[in-house]
């Protein structure tokens, strides 16, 4: 696992570079993004479910390097509030880099890392995870709107401090809006962890998040 | 032994039209030079030795026509005038381009000459020589003469599509060189083929008319054209409509992606944390059905595809553009063409 971590610099680094010396394929840009989220965080150990909720804001880019490749970045925090009693509130970080294969206009698969942390007075916890799923891709109106739909099995994820989760699974479902060089996007994602049981407790995690996206082609 | 003298026998017979040849030349070279010494009557002697039908050795039409012009001018010289005009009107047949140089011959021969020529009324037209002809540059010239006053008419014909291209039309007098561009009459070059010159003359003093001809064979030498590219096929462009069905489909397609993420908490969620709550999902969800309702509505008032047709549109120009290349391409080759002309001795069988 250290292994695994200390390779996440390097594919941030690696996508870095591809994104700065991309060449994208005719008639596709470079995007960047500002995004703004409101994120809903879900913890049981077997007890009454915690849950805080907060905004996070953050930017993005997308930057198809080939016809058939796109790599997309993100990096966004905020602070989260506790919606249940005995609750601490926390801040959240989350980076996350993807890579997209497009073998058909209307399917993606792709792979990626995810590095996050919570962290309040006491602690912080750090999250890494690889996913890897597909997206179908909806196109309306000539292409100017994009529908999408995603799964993705996170074989890898290692939380600090406690055992890994044994099932982890995410999904999402999204609309962009493209018009000339700008585009607007709304993203809803639900992720969930159940870790090994430990006696009879159980800890189950759920992240959902709707994030809002506004960008500009700038190359 | 007697293959061997066969075949000198053979030689000689073959070697004799030559050295008579030769021995009519030298024999009018000395003619000329004693009418050149003055000494006219032993000038007048050997040129009708030349003329004369008993004589041995072969005499060539321009021989021919050489000892009547210095018969006629000898006759001239000792007064014989009628005399000298017969002489120079037999030259003047054999060889219409005939003439005396008045650096050479004197008034009376001259005049006698003119006389002659007043007389007699031919048209006569060089020979052409094997020649290329760079018909942006070039012309192509031929040489005619009439004998004297006339009216001149030349044009060229296509022999196999009987295609006329005027060349001259005119009055002429003496020799005259008459140019062609190489073009037809329709401002082309001239396609390739066997051609006749026909010349004809009418004399402005007796009425009497004349014709020469002329062939040559026209080739044109350049590099080989290209072929345009045909014409683009329907099946090579996109289509430029949506179908009717569109309209509905796009209907399906955003209320299948509102329903499909409505599901998503039910099917991925764990019961113990969310109760199916869709707070979060139904802003995407409602965005995903109002987008699939105004795309209907959208595609039902409007069904052209607009990257369809900028796209055909692209293809058709490019594929204008590249047949105006070739076309230039071709024009620079046909601008470059040079016309290879070959005399030719008459009408193709």
């Amino acid at each position: 696992m250290t292994a695994v971590r200390g390779a996440t610099p390097i594919c941030w680094l690696a996508l870095a570079t591809l994104a700065l010396f991309a060449r994208p394929a005719a008639g596709q840009r470079l995007h960047v993004e500002a995004i703004g989220a409101l994120v809903e965080h879900r913890v049981t150990t077997g007890q009454a479910p915690e849950r805080v909720v907060g905004t996070a804001v953050g930017v993005g880019i997308v930057a198809p390097l080939l016809s058939w490749l796109e790599m997309r970045g993100r990096l966004i925090g905020g602070g989260l509030a506790a919606q249940t009693p005995a609750t601490d509130d926390r801040r959240f970080g989350e980076m996350e880099a993807t890579a997209s294969v497009t073998p058909l206009p209307w399917l993606a698969f792709d792979v990626g890392t995810l590095l996050r942390s919570y962290t309040n007075a006491l602690a912080r916890q750090r999250w890494f995870a690889m996913r890897v799923g597909s997206e179908l891709r909806i196109s309306f109106g000539d292409g100017r709107v994009l529908g999408t739909l995603n799964g993705a099995l996170m074989p890898l994820v290692n939380v600090s401090g406690i055992e890994s989760p044994s099932i982890s699974l995410s999904s999402g479902a999204g609309l962009v809006y493209r018009h000339g060089t700008l585009h607007a996007g709304l993203v809803y994602r639900l992720e969930r962890h159940d870790f090994p049981p430990t006696g009879t407790a159980r800890r189950l995690e759920q992240v959902s998040s709707i994030a809002a996206a506004v960008g500009i082609a700038v190359r | 032994m007697i293959t061997l003298r066969t075949a000198l026998l053979l030689l000689l017979l073959a070697a004799r039209p030559l050295v008579a040849q030769g021995n009519t030349g030298e024999a009018l070279d000395r003619a000329v030079r004693l009418f050149e010494d003055l000494q006219v009557e032993r000038a007048l002697a050997l040129l009708r030795q030349v003329i004369s039908p008993a004589s041995p050795f072969e005499v060539t039409r321009e021989q021919r026509a050489r000892a009547f012009k210095y018969l006629g001018a000898s006759m001239a010289i000792v007064g014989m005038r009628d005399s000298a005009i017969v002489y120079f009107r037999a030259a003047l047949e054999r060889e219409p381009f005939t003439d005396l140089d008045p650096a050479l011959f004197t008034e009376p021969e001259r005049s006698a000459f003119h006389e002659a020529r007043l007389q007699l009324f031919a048209i006569g037209v060089r020979p052409l020589q094997r020649v290329r002809l760079d018909p942006a540059a070039e012309r192509l010239a031929f040489a005619v003469v009439v004998t004297h006053q006339a009216t001149l008419e030349a044009e060229l014909r296509h022999i196999r599509t009987g295609t006329r291209i005027p060349l001259h039309q005119g009055s002429a007098d003496g020799v005259r060189d008459l140019t062609w561009n190489g073009l037809a009459g329709d401002g082309r070059l001239a396609p390739p083929g066997s051609y006749e010159v026909v010349f004809s003359a009418a004399s402005a003093h007796s009425g009497q008319s004349d014709s020469a001809r002329l062939y040559f064979d026209l080739e044109h030498d350049r590099p080989a054209l290209e072929d345009t590219l045909p014409s683009i096929r329907a099946e090579e462009l996109l289509p430029e409509r949506h179908p009717q069905s569109a309209a509905p489909l796009e209907l399906v397609k955003g209320l299948g992606l509102a329903a499909s993420a409505l599901m998503l908490p039910s099917l991925v969620a764990n019961g113990e944390l969310d109760r199916g709550e869709r707070k979060l999902v139904a802003s995407v969800a409602a965005a995903a059905a109002v987008t699939g309702i105004v795309a209907t509505i959208v595609r039902h008032n409007r069904r052209e595809i607009d990257a369809n047709i900028a796209e055909n549109r692209r293809r058709v120009t490019e594929h204008e553009q590249a047949n105006a290349r070739i076309r230039a391409r071709n024009e620079e080759r046909l601008r470059a063409t040079q016309l290879v002309i070959t005399p030719a001795a008459g009408l193709p069988q």
